[in-house]
């Protein structure tokens, strides 16, 4: 059966139908689903209980914000990390020497920084210092919560 | 005056007692809630009671919507009626709260049916219906039930099903649509034997109601 939208609230009874009068359908459930016997009265203890929830839930703390400022600069300096890193790896990538990087590219950064064993260690000394600025980060922000 | 007069102005009333309850709470005095949880309680309690057809359920599911109505209190812009805040809010996490742990239905075999149907009174029959439309409707797809149960709890007004459940009032009357069609068809023997004894009413036997659904 296709669905005709009514066009207003009256007309869905129609539409069931209702013919002008209620049919027999949403008799049953206006008899059903809207009794007012079926009305609810609260237990006693209700209100109480309600308001016992409340009161412990405006007593409590506010949540502690998270501590975007403290955070910002450390996520700044790891995105520049990442992509500093990125950058590395497509100009030292398969197949690239790391001559290549100077033939009108890079030629502004130190040649002996993109020597084979020094960019390793470079690597790894970056990677060290960022372990530990972030070791630090951390006992110095759970230093000042405590 | 007419009732209906007397309804509004009672209306009225309680639009404002929640406007000056909602500004004391929000301005830090917790206690104000306690207005707006007496005078909510009734239809609060209901509406859900409606979905899980659980009394202890529904007090607590009331109990949650009072605690999110008190944390998001300053959500409400006073564009709506606090009523309709309310109970939107409600709705929702009365549907969501049923699509996570959906109400225990009673089987069929606990719808007791008399051995002589026609020995039995009036009381028994209209119960033994109750049961059977409560039933047909738990039996719904949740769309139509949410939108049904609502209908039926704004006793029948579109847009304040629709305000409810933050749906346009047109999907509102499809959805009633739909969900009387398939309830009609559950219903149908109900429904016959209705029809019958309006006709007839010395004939008041129950049908066997439960078995076609």
């Amino acid at each position: 059966m296709k669905y005709i939208p009514p066009t207003n609230e009256t007309d869905v009874a129609l539409l069931t139908g209702g013919h002008g009068e209620k049919c027999g359908l949403d008799r049953l459930l206006d008899d059903h689903l809207a009794a007012a016997s079926d009305q609810l009265t609260p237990s006693s203890g209700f209100v109480l209980s309600v308001m016992e929830a409340i009161h412990a839930q405006a007593s409590e703390p506010p949540p502690i914000a998270f501590p975007w400022r403290r955070v910002l600069p450390g996520t700044i300096a790891i995105l520049f990390t990442l992509i500093t890193f990125v950058a590395f790896a497509l100009f030292l990538g398969p197949g690239r020497s790391d001559t290549a990087i100077f033939d009108g590219r890079m030629n502004l950064l130190p040649a002996a920084f993109f020597s084979a064993g020094k960019t390793a260690l470079y690597s790894i000394l970056l990677a060290a210092c960022l372990s530990i600025a972030t070791v630090a980060a951390s006992l110095r922000l759970a230093g000042r919560s405590r | 005056m007419s009732a209906t007069g007397i309804q509004q102005i009672m209306g009225n009333q309680r639009a404002a007692d929640d406007r000056q309850d909602a500004a004391k709470v929000l301005a830090g005095d917790t206690r104000a809630f306690e207005g707006i949880v007496r005078r909510w309680q009734v239809p609060l309690i209901n509406l859900a009671y409606r979905f899980c057809r659980d009394r202890g359920r529904a007090e607590d599911m009331a109990q949650e919507a009072f605690l999110r109505a008190f944390r998001n209190l300053a959500s409400w812009r006073e564009e709506s009626a606090f009523s309709t805040w309310l109970f939107s809010l409600a709705t929702n996490l009365y549907c969501s709260e049923l699509r996570r742990h959906p109400p225990i239905t009673l089987p069929f075999d606990e719808v007791h049916e008399p051995a002589d149907p026609h020995a039995t009174d009036g009381g028994f029959e209209e119960r033994n219906q109750s049961a059977a439309v409560h039933k047909a409707v738990h039996t719904l797809p949740p769309k139509y039930r949410e939108v049904l149960t609502l209908y039926y709890f704004h006793e029948m007004d579109v847009p304040s099903t629709a305000r409810s459940l933050n749906l346009p009032e047109g999907t509102v009357k499809a959805h009633l649509f739909r969900a009387r069609n398939l309830l009609r068809d559950k219903l149908k023997p109900m429904l016959d034997h209705r029809m019958a004894s309006e006709r007839n009413p010395a004939r008041r036997s129950s049908p066997r109601i439960t078995e076609s659904l």
